[in-house]
């Protein structure tokens, strides 16, 4: 039995192990198998982790020379391999291109002009939607030249309401806001000009096209316009893309409004009969007066006393004007606009040419207006235009877009020799700007002619037939004529500044362009007795040789030849601007601590803008010694967009500083608190929005004593005041009203049976009022306490023709001590 | 007591014989069982095994869609395999939410790197969304949307 039972279990045994390997066998084919597919499952999931990872961006995307100019930037964190690129020209039809590449981008890398070698004609003209497909399946799309979805587009111009011949900033902003997330590359803004009666005139560079605009983004274009035009002339913008979804535009209006200064508004103080010396809260004169103004100058609410006004000579100084302070006063300005404006007068000459005596320019025309008698700014000369078909045309964007001159074959003007300009001996010079038309006639074009009746004394400036600059003069009997020949043309559509020396007798001289060009040392003696007239654009009456093109800046020097070769006054000349940059100025307005000091806060700053262009403005003369109201004027306008606040203690600060250019310089000058400057808008003044209540201002009334005020008769008529009038202040916090008589004028007691002395017009007279009280007239009734008040004046009076008048007019903001 | 020794040692024998037949028998047909049953259960392991595998390493990537007009509107379909297996694209559907159209595809297989363009026949307009399902034989779907320029 034992071995029986062996056996069987030898054989059991055999049979189990069969059993066990078989099982074990199956166990570690099916651990294998898990542990291949782990290993599939961790490479899939490897492969789409890396696709995660893959990221380009389309730095560049332009059509030039007919190919597609594509540069992609790897901004992933795995290398990239592009296999393919679709072209769909969407301006066509069914025009699909499929193109295989082979280009790779490491990380970080970008690679330059991928498509340089594809065999694909692109045109600027069209439309394409291109897709870029990567070996791990990553595709993006984008759109050049076009959008294929309508964009989000906005339209702001800044402001939307100008004063006419000032700038407005158009602002387009385009906003990616695609539903198939394209790409948009090359976009190009349009931007279409309409006519509502006024007129825009682009100022500065158009906007280059956005180069790459990624799903969410915006791009912003931006042109700056000079609108002009007449009172509520409307200029409108219309926006759009280049090759964009059709109707997909934007229109933005602007409007032209004369600007309402505070002076011509309704809330004016001047009446009919008499002004004080105050203004409206928004309008703050710049004074000569520096006490309490951390040493520079005030600027509050009160118009300029008396005819002593300030001239300050920016060649020198810049000009620096504060508000007050007051510590326990908060001032809230809109947002707005904020006018700066300014009396100025330019410098005749540059630096250089400053000359006195006889050494000073003789004739200068600059042509700024239109007029029939050309405005000379030495006051020398007359000259008169031609009539009818004779009578040149002027441009106004002429020479350095100012005025000038515009002649076209027999046109003229003429300056009467038998004032100083009679050229008869040397020295002598001759300036002046010229512009030819490069269809001109193929004979001589006078510029400057002076002749004598015989004819054998002459003083030509000329283009001859070959478009050369001819400068001759004859002095001599017989002819001894010395001629300079320019070697080159200018008969090119381009302006070309011109000085003819006369340094000696029958010598010449010419430059061009700030370049000797000829000279011609003729020698001997003699005068140019010149007769009849100096003709400009011409050589006679009848247009004689006529001029074909713009003249300007016509300068003559009777008695001085100009200095080159030590004072480079040529160049000097050559490198001044009469036009509208003539000057650069540096406008700073901001909010600051009461010591002037910077607060640090953006919202404490109002503009900060450099090399402001002002133009040039002397053709009234007188830079020297200016006595009359000759006064060019020059509006700088900021424009807030948020509230700027005036906190206790803060003042506002206007600085601005001249930026004289290196060569070619002319200064200015500014006025400032001058009454006899009655032109435009008057003295020099900054017109912030309409704030709150009133910036600080110097003016302070002692409650322990009598008050002054004075008044002011800016006419038509004499008058006289009453008795009756009163002062009036208003707590600008607690509203509490307080009030006085005035009880003298000019010295003189008002009583129910004395009327002032007359106020006659043009004169200022100084009144007193008694301490205000809330019940004037009762002493017992309580005085005005300290503080900050509102004050208005309440005149009554008559006038030289018996009509009554009465009349209030608000003071500005007093402080009580 | 000869006689009787030797009928049982016989006996034996034939016992011992019968006993090891049977275990022989039953170990056999035991182990053969059990061979079968693992050999079936490693096929259906293979196969899904395979199948598993080949799946997930499919990986279409619709690459682009264009909208055709000529001679009848169309719209052309680019699929791109970027998966490591070849792949066959079986069904095509294209639903505007108001029709459904349903493209069997015959000749849809998709070499590894290799591309399938096919044209399709459809009335697409330029205001309904179109969506594009892909079918592959082994189950895949992908999807995608577009729209008519």
């Amino acid at each position: 039995m034992k071995k029986r039972r062996g056996l069987t279990t030898v054989v059991g045994g055999v049979f189990f192990l069969i059993v066990i390997i078989t099982a074990a066998s199956y166990l570690t084919y099916s651990m294998n198998l898990f542990e291949n597919f782990s290993e599939n499952v961790f490479a899939v999931e490897q492969e789409r982790e890396n696709r995660k990872k893959e990221s380009f961006d389309i730095s560049k995307l332009t059509i030039e020379n007919n190919k597609i100019n594509l540069d992609i930037y790897n901004s992933g964190d795995i290398p990239v391999s592009f296999t393919r690129l679709w072209v769909e020209n969407v301006t066509g039809v069914d025009q699909v291109y499929k193109f295989n590449l082979n280009s790779s981008i490491t990380t970080g890398n970008t690679a330059k002009d991928i498509l340089k070698t594809l065999s694909f004609t692109a045109l600027e003209t069209e439309t394409y939607k291109m897709k870029l497909v990567t070996d791990r399946g990553t595709t993006k799309e984008f759109s050049v030249n076009a959008s294929t979805d309508p964009l989000n587009l906005q339209l702001f111009a800044l402001p939307e309401v100008v004063p006419t011949n000032f700038k407005s900033t158009i602002l387009l902003a385009v906003t990616n806001n695609s539903t198939q997330n394209t790409i948009y590359t090359n976009i190009q803004p349009l931007l279409n000009v309409i006519s509502l009666g006024g007129t825009a005139e682009l100022e500065g560079p158009s906007p280059v096209p956005h180069p790459v605009l990624e799903k969410g983004e915006t791009a912003i274009f931006e042109w700056t316009y000079r609108i002009s035009g007449e009172d509520n002339d409307k200029v409108r913008f219309q926006a759009s893309i280049l090759n964009g979804v059709p109707g997909n535009t934007v229109t933005k209006d602007v409007e032209v409004q004369v600007v309402e200064f505070a002076e011509e508004s309704g809330s004016s103080l001047v009446s009919s009969f008499l002004t004080t010396i105050s203004t409206p809260q928004n309008l703050l004169f710049f004074h000569k007066e520096t006490f309490d103004a951390l040493g520079e100058r005030q600027m509050w609410s009160a118009s300029p006393e008396n005819n002593l006004g300030e001239v300050i000579d920016f060649g020198t100084t810049n000009a620096i004007f504060y508000t007050n302070t007051d510590g326990n006063v908060t001032v809230n300005i809109p947002d707005g606009n904020w006018n700066t404006v300014i009396r100025y007068i330019s410098s005749p000459m540059p630096e250089s040419l400053l000359h006195s005596g006889s050494s000073s320019e003789t004739m200068s025309y600059h042509f700024e207006k239109d007029l029939d008698s050309p405005l000379d700014s030495t006051t020398n000369t007359v000259m008169t235009l031609g009539t009818d078909s004779n009578r040149p045309i002027w441009n106004a964007t002429g020479h350095q877009g100012a005025g000038a001159y515009e002649f076209s074959g027999n046109q003229f003007a003429y300056i009467d020799v038998t004032d100083d300009n009679d050229l008869d001996s040397s020295p002598a010079a001759t300036s002046g700007w010229f512009k030819a038309n490069i269809s001109g006639p193929l004979s001589d074009q006078t510029i400057y002619f002076g002749e004598s009746s015989s004819g054998n004394d002459f003083y030509k400036i000329f283009l001859n037939s070959l478009g050369q600059l001819v400068y001759q003069i004859d002095a001599g009997s017989p002819s001894e004529v010395a001629t300079c020949t320019s070697l080159l043309s200018y008969k090119d559509d381009s302006w070309h500044n011109f000085v003819a020396l006369m340094p000696s007798d029958n010598d010449c001289e010419l430059f061009v362009d700030g370049i000797s060009v000829d000279s011609d040392n003729h020698g001997g003696n003699g005068a140019i007795n010149l007769s009849g007239n100096i003709y400009i654009g011409a050589s006679d009456d009848s247009g004689t040789d006529g001029f074909n093109g713009l003249i300007d800046d016509i300068i003559h020097w009777d008695d001085y030849s100009l200095d080159e070769s030590t004072e480079q006054e040529i160049t000097d000349l050559f490198n001044t601007n009469y036009g509208i940059d003539s000057h650069l100025m540096d406008f700073d307005l901001r909010i600051v601590d009461e010591f002037g000091g910077d607060l640090g806060f953006s919202n404490k700053t109002i503009a900060q803008t450099s090399s402001f262009p002002i133009a040039y403005s002397s053709d009234f003369g007188e830079y020297a010694a200016p006595i009359s109201d000759i006064w060019g004027q020059v509006n700088f306008t900021a424009t807030t967009t948020e509230e700027r606040i005036v906190g206790p203690g803060e003042r506002l600060m206007v600085n601005m500083t001249y930026s004289p250019k290196s060569i070619g310089n002319l200064n200015m000058k500014m006025a400032i608190d001058d009454t006899d400057i009655v032109s435009k808008l008057k003295s020099s003044f900054l017109q912030p929005p309409l704030p709150d209540v009133g910036l600080p201002g110097y003016a302070t009334y002692d409650n322990s004593g009598i008050g002054t005020i004075g008044i002011f008769n800016p006419g038509p008529k004499d008058t006289w005041i009453k008795y009756q009038s009163r002062v009036i202040f208003k707590d600008e916090i607690s509203g509490a009203p307080y009030a006085a008589f005035i009880i003298s004028s000019n010295g003189t007691a008002l009583t129910p049976s004395q009327d002032s002395t007359p106020l006659y017009v043009g004169s200022s007279t100084p009144v007193e009022f008694d301490i205000p009280r809330e019940q004037p007239g009762n002493p017992s009734s309580p005085l005005i306490p300290e503080g900050r008040y509102g004050m208005y004046v309440f005149l009554d009076g008559f006038d030289s023709e018996g009509q009554v008048f009465l009349h209030t007019s608000f003071i500005g903001v007093v402080r009580v001590t | 007591m000869g006689k009787h020794t030797k009928r049982r040692a016989l006996a034996t024998i034939v016992s011992t014989g019968i006993l090891l037949s049977a275990v022989a028998i039953m170990g056999s047909m035991l182990t053969a069982w059990s061979n079968s049953i693992f050999a079936a259960e490693q096929n259906e392991l293979n196969t899904v095994y395979s199948e598993g595998v080949n799946k997930l390493n499919e990986f279409l990537v619709i690459e682009n869609i264009w909208f055709g007009n000529n001679p009848n509107k169309f719209i052309n379909l680019t699929m791109s395999n970027v998966g490591n297996n070849g792949l066959n694209v079986t069904k095509i559907t294209l639903d505007n939410s108001v029709d459904k159209t349903n493209l069997l595809v015959t000749n849809g297989g998709i070499h590894r790197n290799d591309i399938l363009s096919t044209e399709i026949t459809y009335n697409w307009t330029t205001t309904d969304p179109i969506q594009v399902t892909i079918t592959t034989e082994k189950g895949s779907i992908y999807q995608t949307y577009v729209m008519g320029p």
